[in-house]
C-alpha cells in the first residue's frame, strides 16, 4: 500500500512541479516576497499605521520583529487559497475533463490510493512555495532586526502548513463533485471568498462573535501567533500579545476537522466517480 | 488461474436512457471477441463497465471470478485496456507514463525499462517516449495508450477502437499486432470497432450490439467460403446455380454462392457469361457485413 502510494505520489508530484500552475504560483510568491522585503527594509523604523507612532517607538526589538512577522503572515494569508485553487480545484474533475480517467481508472490500484497520492503531491508543491516565502521572511527579519527566528515563527509555519492541508483537502472535495474544472474553480472561490466572508459578517454583526468554525477564520492564526489581531474582525479588540494556546488549539481543531471531513467526502465521491465520455 | 470475462445481466442507465439493457456475455479461453455495433449501441459503455470506468446500474461483471465493482484492484490485475481516447498527464513523458503503469502492475523498477522497450518495439513508439505526452498528436497518443495496455503481458486485453486516430499504415500494423497476440493464444482479447473487416480479420468470435442489447453472437464467419456475383440483371430462376454450388441464394442485387472446391471461380464466371448473363463484379462475399446491416436495419 505504502509502496503504491509512493509511486502515485512521485508521478503526480512531477506532473505538478512541471506544470504552468506551479511556475505561475512561484512567480506570485516571489513577487509577494519582494514586496514584503521592500516593506520591511523601507519601514522597519517607521510606524505601521494601525499601531500608532507613540506606541511603536516604545516597543522592544522582539516585539517589533513580531509585528513585521505578522505583516509577512498577512501578506501570505490568501496565497494558500490561490495555490489550492490552482492545484486542488482541477485535481479530480480534470481526470474526467482531460480523459486521464480512461488511463488510470482501469489500473489495478484503488482510487483511494490515487486520491491520497495526488493530494500529498499537491500539498507538497504548495508547502514548497510557502516554505520559500517563509525562508525569505526569516532571513529578512533576521537581517533587519538582527535576531533569529522568534519561537512564534515556528508556530506560524506549522499553522500555515496546517492551513494548506485543510484548504487543499477542501478544494479536493469540491473538485470531486464536478467533472468540469471551471465549476470547481468557481465554487471554491465563491465558498471561500463570498460565503465564508458573508458568514463572518453575519456572525459578527448579528451575534457579536467571531465565526471561528470557518476555515477562513482559523487561517488567521498564521499571523495571530505573533500578535493577536484578527484582520477580518469588526468586533475591535486585539492585542500585541500572541494568541493564547487555547485559541491556537481551536484553530488547529477547526483545520483538522475540515481536512478529515473534506478528504472523507472526496474519497467517497472519487470512488463513485464515472467517466461517461 | 482463469481470466474469463463474465458479464451477467448488465444494465447501465444514464438518467432515463438505457445504454445497456440486461446484457450477458461470457468470454473464455484465449480468444479474440469482436464487438460490433453502430454509434450509441453500447459497445464503449460495456467496455467502460468492464474496466471500472463506469459503475453498472445492475448486473455483475467478473474477471477471473473476481467481481470488478467490489474488488477492482484484484479483478483488473491482469487486464490491459485502451478504452475511449485515454490521455496521459501532460507534463510527464511517455516513458514516465508507461513506467508508472509498470510499477502499478507490480513490476520491479529494474524490469520496467526492459518491458517498456519490448512493448515500444511492438507498437513503434520508441522515437517519442522521451517527449512530454502533452505534445503528442492523436496517433502518437493512441500508440502510447496501446503500449500501456500491452505492458506486463496482460491475460485480458480490452481494446475500444484501438485503430481510431491511426493512419492506414498504423491501422495495418495494429491489426497485425493483434493477430499476432491472438495467434499466441495466451490472452483473451475483447475488441470493439466500427470496422467490420478489422473484426473479421482479427477475431474468432463476433458479438453485434444494437440498442444496448446483444443482437448476434457467433463465430466470425469465414468469408473465404462464399462468393458474391453482381449481374446487370438477376435471373428469376436461380436453380441453374445448383451445378456450381450446394448453397446459394440471392440478396436482391447479387448472387451469393458457397464456393465449390471442385469448380474454380473462373470456370463459374465463364459459364455464367456463356449463359448470356452479364457479370458486373465478382468477389468474396462479406458475410459479416450482411449480418451486421440486416441487424442494424431491422432496428430502424
Amino acid at each position: 500500500m505504502l509502496n503504491l502510494l509512493a509511486i502515485v505520489y512521485k508521478q503526480y508530484f512531477k506532473n505538478y512541479y512541471r506544470s504552468r500552475s506551479f511556475y505561475l504560483m512561484l512567480i506570485l510568491v516571489v513577487i509577494i516576497s519582494f514586496m514584503m522585503t521592500y516593506l520591511t527594509f523601507r519601514y522597519h523604523n517607521a510606524i505601521p499605521a494601525f499601531i500608532g507612532g507613540g506606541v511603536y517607538s516604545s516597543l522592544s526589538l522582539t516585539l517589533k520583529a513580531r509585528v513585521f512577522n505578522y505583516l509577512w503572515a498577512f501578506g501570505l494569508s490568501n496565497f494558500p487559497v490561490f495555490a489550492s485553487v490552482f492545484f486542488g480545484s482541477p485535481s479530480i474533475s480534470s481526470e474526467v475533463e482531460s480523459n486521464t480517467a480512461f488511463h488510470i481508472f482501469p489500473l489495478p490500484i484503488s482510487r483511494y490510493t490515487l486520491l491520497i497520492g495526488k493530494y500529498l503531491a499537491a500539498l507538497s508543491v504548495t508547502v514548497i512555495l510557502i516554505t520559500f516565502y517563509m525562508t525569505v521572511q526569516v532571513l529578512v527579519i533576521d537581517y533587519v532586526f538582527n535576531i533569529g527566528p522568534v519561537v512564534q515563527f515556528y508556530y506560524s509555519y506549522i499553522m500555515a502548513v496546517l492551513f494548506v492541508v485543510a484548504i487543499m483537502a477542501f478544494t479536493f472535495m469540491i473538485s470531486s463533485i464536478f467533472t468540469k474544472n471551471l465549476y470547481a474553480y468557481i465554487t471554491v472561490f465563491v465558498i471561500y471568498f463570498l460565503i465564508f466572508n458573508s458568514m463572518t459578517l453575519v456572525f459578527q454583526i448579528l451575534y457579536n462573535m467571531d465565526a471561528s468554525f470557518l476555515l477562513s477564520s482559523a487561517s488567521g492564526m498564521v499571523g495571530r501567533v505573533y500578535i493577536d489581531i484578527n484582520p477580518s474582525t469588526l468586533l475591535g479588540g486585539g492585542s500585541l500579545s500572541p494568541a493564547t494556546f487555547p485559541e491556537i488549539m481551536v484553530s488547529v481543531l477547526v483545520m483538522s476537522l475540515y481536512t478529515a471531513i473534506s478528504l472523507a467526502v472526496a474519497v467517497v465521491m472519487f470512488e463513485r466517480m464515472e467517466a461517461a465520455s | 488461474m482463469n481470466h474469463d470475462i463474465k458479464v451477467s445481466h448488465l444494465t447501465k442507465k444514464f438518467g432515463n436512457v438505457t445504454a445497456i439493457d440486461n446484457v450477458s456475455i461470457d468470454v473464455n479461453d484465449a480468444s479474440c471477441v469482436g464487438l460490433l455495433g453502430p454509434n450509441g449501441a453500447g459497445k464503449s459503455t460495456m467496455m467502460k463497465a468492464i474496466t471500472n470506468i463506469l459503475k453498472p446500474t445492475s448486473g455483475r461483471i467478473e474477471i477471473g471470478g473476481v467481481h470488478v465493482s467490489s474488488n477492482p484492484k484484484k479483478a483488473l490485475k491482469e487486464v490491459g485496456s485502451l478504452v475511449e481516447y485515454p490521455k496521459f498527464y501532460p507534463y510527464l513523458t511517455g516513458l514516465e507514463s508507461l513506467y508508472f503503469v509498470c510499477r502499478i502492475k507490480g513490476m520491479k523498477r529494474k524490469e520496467c525499462q526492459d518491458e517498456i522497450e519490448r512493448v515500444a518495439k511492438l507498437t513503434g513508439v520508441s522515437g517519442y517516449l522521451d517527449k512530454k505526452t502533452g505534445s503528442y498528436s492523436r496517433g502518437m497518443n493512441q500508440r502510447v495508450a496501446l503500449s500501456s495496455a500491452l505492458l506486463c503481458n496482460p491475460r485480458v486485453l480490452i481494446l475500444d477502437e484501438p485503430t481510431f486516430g491511426l493512419d492506414p499504415k498504423g491501422m495495418k500494423e495494429m491489426r497485425q499486432l493483434l493477430k499476432k497476440i491472438n495467434g499466441e493464444k495466451e490472452s483473451i482479447i475483447l475488441l470493439s470497432s466500427h470496422l467490420i473487416y478489422e473484426i473479421n480479420e482479427v477475431c474468432d468470435r463476433v458479438v453485434i450490439v444494437n440498442g444496448g442489447k446483444v443482437a448476434y453472437d457467433s463465430e466470425t464467419p469465414d468469408n473465404e467460403q462464399w462468393m458474391a456475383i453482381k449481374l446487370d440483371k438477376l435471373p428469376e430462376d436461380t436453380t441453374f446455380l445448383k451445378k456450381f454450388s450446394s448453397e446459394f441464394r440471392s440478396d436482391g442485387t447479387r448472387l451469393i454462392l458457397k464456393k465449390n472446391e471442385k469448380i474454380p471461380n473462373n470456370e463459374v464466371l465463364m459459364e455464367l457469361m456463356e449463359m448470356g448473363l452479364s457479370v458486373e463484379s465478382f468477389g468474396e462475399y462479406d458475410t459479416l457485413e450482411d449480418i451486421y446491416i440486416s441487424i442494424v436495419d431491422s432496428k430502424r
